[in-house]
């Protein structure tokens, strides 16, 4: 059995799912977090089920590529029942995509989340009312307790043996006939399609643009009788038909809200509505902004530095030991290095920032304060050619490139998605503030990592301005929901945490260790020389060792490996007594900009094309070497 | 009064009269709730040009001045 999982954006899906599945997928708190599906098989009385997580979707009218994602699996998946997750507080709007989804005469579940939240507001909705009215079952949950939630999946159970499909609305009369008159001709195209006529028909006169091309190609004379039902309809009410259709299913949508909701007493006063009094202020907004991230890393520079320098010297005496038994020129003493380097680079330099990063970046998003992130910065993203949304995907970049390169399907112009994937590599991901923090700012100081990242923000405007010349095209501007703020629930950003950290610890670690061991050993047999001398084009002209050459390459496996392997590759930890100060920082500017790693690659040929991904490769490298040409040139000015 | 809805001041409430602009534009706004008919509240407007952000039937949402231009809304009292 399969069920899906679908609502509008943060109506607590992932929530759900998470539950479901024993905390799987990232919940957070902006719109359009789950931007690809995740799945998860759990057993309901016994039966294997197999359930999806779908996007965020407002209505099932394609607009931006996380949404067509939705729509495009519900039209083309055999799916055995829908749960159609709505945010009780926010019930009307929500029943507009519960309308449209009952059009596709699937076994359907109404829940209704945020139970909470709606009481809280002093609105009581009456269940059984609502069922009746739709034709299909309610259920209330509360996701984060997990209240309700086995009853809906018992729910489920009986929707899909009852095949409980529910009931189309009909819309005012006049509209209803040429809804009437366009089923009918398209009969025969849907059943081509696997599309209920009825719902085929709706979308046309609603212009959705991927089912007119779609009609088009197969049967072009039907389109031109569907622009004559769509001029007829826009005559009769003196609006387009679009806006004759969706206007329709608002007005329905408030209609049945009216009738099930019952309003108890006035909103209890929240302090939640008055955060954002100072939060999203024209001048105070601001400084918490620059508060929160100064804060935010500060706590990761002080609470990492303080893990790492006692552990770094415990490995430092482990490697001293280990001289006693084994002799240091022979080819087993270097493998053990190489795997102890690995290992001591995960733990003792990864690790003490990686954890509290994640954690904060968690709470950052969970919290809900990400979108008022973007409307203070809209203004400056338009400076580069986009909007606010393009802030999401670049604070994740923060994170990890590739859910970063991934979110970008939340902005609607493809043109918009390709320039933001592109800045958002260039962004120092965690791995890359590991090098800072690990590198400029425990060699040269706390101030030069910060200096490190303040003109990473410069270049990435620059950039921005330099592909949005390249790519002119306008930004079709911000439109984003201001979700409430939550307190955010210590497991999930546990589990969120948890979920990002295995990434690191089941793939990067191992490739770490294999690596390191694999440096050693190419080191043993002066292989790397050739590497180095390979790499010497890079290296000479920036004033770097030779010696770094080779951890540069690994570099574009796991961007942690150079630090690790630049610790390697010079045979010491005290990096000061064979680099000066500003060969640190030359390296660490041309490993934050140079190439996006493996991983990101990937994400990005997925997400932006073949052609487009060369161009990244070749813009970053490009930026990379100048800026470390010119820091290369202008150090001494510092030191 | 017909005005735009970028010229609305923060606190005032307004009916939306139609929303210009192609489908597209029409379908995003409709998904946040804006329909011919419906009320709307300012809340508040971000400096340097920047996006507003707008109460509807308990929701809130943001959007830029561009897009807040190609909406045209009547006054209320
Ligand atoms: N008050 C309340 N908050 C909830 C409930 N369910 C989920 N949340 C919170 O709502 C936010 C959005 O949830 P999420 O699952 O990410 O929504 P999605 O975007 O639909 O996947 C998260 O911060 C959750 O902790 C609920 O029933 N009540």
């Amino acid at each position: 059995m399969k069920v899906v999982l679908v609502g509008q954006p943060n109506c607590g899906k992932s929530t759900i799912f998470n539950y479901l599945s024993g905390y799987k997928a990232v919940a957070s708190n902006f719109p359009g977090t789950t931007v690809k599906y995740t799945k998860s098989q759990l057993y309901i009385n016994g039966y294997l089920c197999e359930c999806v997580d779908l996007p965020g979707t407002y209505s099932l009218i394609s607009s931006d590529a996380a949404e067509q994602e939705t729509r495009k699996y519900l039209l083309t998946q055999p799916v055995d029942v829908i749960i159609n997750v709505l945010d009780a507080s926010l019930l009307g709007r929500s029943l507009e995509l519960t309308l449209e989804l009952l059009g596709l005469k699937k076994p359907m579940l109404i829940v209704l989340n945020m139970i909470d939240e709606a009481e809280r507001k002093g609105i009581h909705i009456h269940t059984e009312k609502l069922a009746e009215i739709l034709g299909v079952p309610v259920v209330k949950t509360i996701a984060y307790t997990g209240q309700g939630l086995t009853d809906m999946l018992h729910m489920a159970m009986k929707v899909k043996g009852e095949k409980i499909i529910g009931q189309p609305m009909l819309l005012s009369k006049d509209v209803e006939e040429v809804v009437t008159t366009v089923t009918k001709a398209v009969q025969d195209v849907s059943e081509v399609l696997k599309i209920p006529a009825r719902f085929l028909a709706l979308k046309l006169l609603e212009k959705d643009p991927a089912l007119e091309a779609q009609i088009e190609s197969i049967a072009p004379s039907l389109l031109t009788q569907i622009k004559e039902a769509q001029t007829h309809l826009k005559e009769m009410h003196g609006r387009p038909s679009d806006v004759v259709v969706s206007s329709e299913r608002h007005a329905l949508a408030m209609n049945i809200y009216e009738e099930v909701v019952e309003i108890i007493r006035s909103p209890k006063q929240d302090i939640r509505d008055k955060i954002d009094d100072i939060a999203m202020h024209r001048i105070w907004g601001y400084v918490v902004l620059a508060l929160v991230f100064y804060g935010f890393f500060t706590l990761v520079f002080k609470v990492g530095s303080y893990i790492e320098t006692p552990l770094m010297a415990l490995f430092d005496q482990v490697l001293l030991k280990l001289q006693y038994y084994l002799p240091p020129q022979s080819l087993k003493y270097i493998v053990v290095e190489g795997a102890i380097q690995g290992i001591a680079g995960g733990i003792g330099i990864v690790l003490p920032y990686l954890i509290p990063f994640l954690m904060g970046l968690a709470l950052l998003e969970d919290s809900g304060y990400l979108p008022r992130v973007a409307f203070l910065l809209d203004p400056f993203m338009h400076r580069i050619g986009l909007h606010g949304k393009s802030i999401i995907p670049f604070l994740l970049g923060y994170g990890c490139s590739v859910p970063a390169v991934m979110a970008t399907r939340i902005l609607e112009s493809e043109r918009d998605r390709f320039i933001t994937a592109v800045l958002a590599t260039l962004i120092p991901c965690s791995a890359r503030t590991v090098i800072i923090l690990g590198l400029v700012s425990y060699f040269l100081g706390p101030k030069y990592a910060l200096a490190v990242y303040i003109s990473n923000i410069i270049i990435l405007g620059v950039a921005g301005k330099i592909l949005s010349t390249l790519f002119p095209e306008v930004t079709p501007g911000l439109l984003l929901e201001v979700p409430t703020y939550r307190i955010p629930s210590f497991k999930t950003i546990w589990f969120k945490s948890w979920y990002r950290l295995k990434e690191f610890i089941v793939i990067a670690w191992p490739i770490l260790i294999i690596g390191s061991i694999i440096l050693g050993i190419l080191q043993f047999f002066h292989v790397d020389n050739i590497i180095n001398s390979l790499c010497r084009p890079i290296t000479a002209p920036l004033g770097l060792p030779l010696a770094v050459g080779t951890t540069l390459i690994f570099g574009i496996l796991r961007k942690e490996l150079s630090l690790v392997m630049l610790l390697q590759a010079l045979g010491t930890k005290d990096v000061l007594t064979v680099m000066t100060k500003g060969q640190i920082l030359t390296f660490t500017i041309f490993v934050v900009f140079y190439i996006p790693c493996m991983a990101t690659i990937a994400a990005l040929w997925e997400e932006v094309g073949a052609r487009k991904t060369v161009f990244a490769i070749f813009f970053s490298f490009a930026i990379a070497f100048i800026l470390a040409f010119l820091t290369r040139f202008l150090s001494p000015l510092l030191f | 009064m017909r005005i735009r809805l970028d010229a609305v001041s923060p606190g005032k409430k307004v009916k939306v009269i139609m929303v210009e602009g192609g489908v597209r534009c029409r379908q995003c706004l409709g998904e946040m709730g804006v329909y011919p008919g419906e009320t709307l509240q300012v809340i508040r407007s971000a400096p340097f040009a920047g996006p507003i952000m707008v109460e509807t039937n308990g929701s809130r949402f943001m959007l830029g001045r561009g897009m807040a231009a190609k909406i045209i809304v009547e006054e209320m009292d």
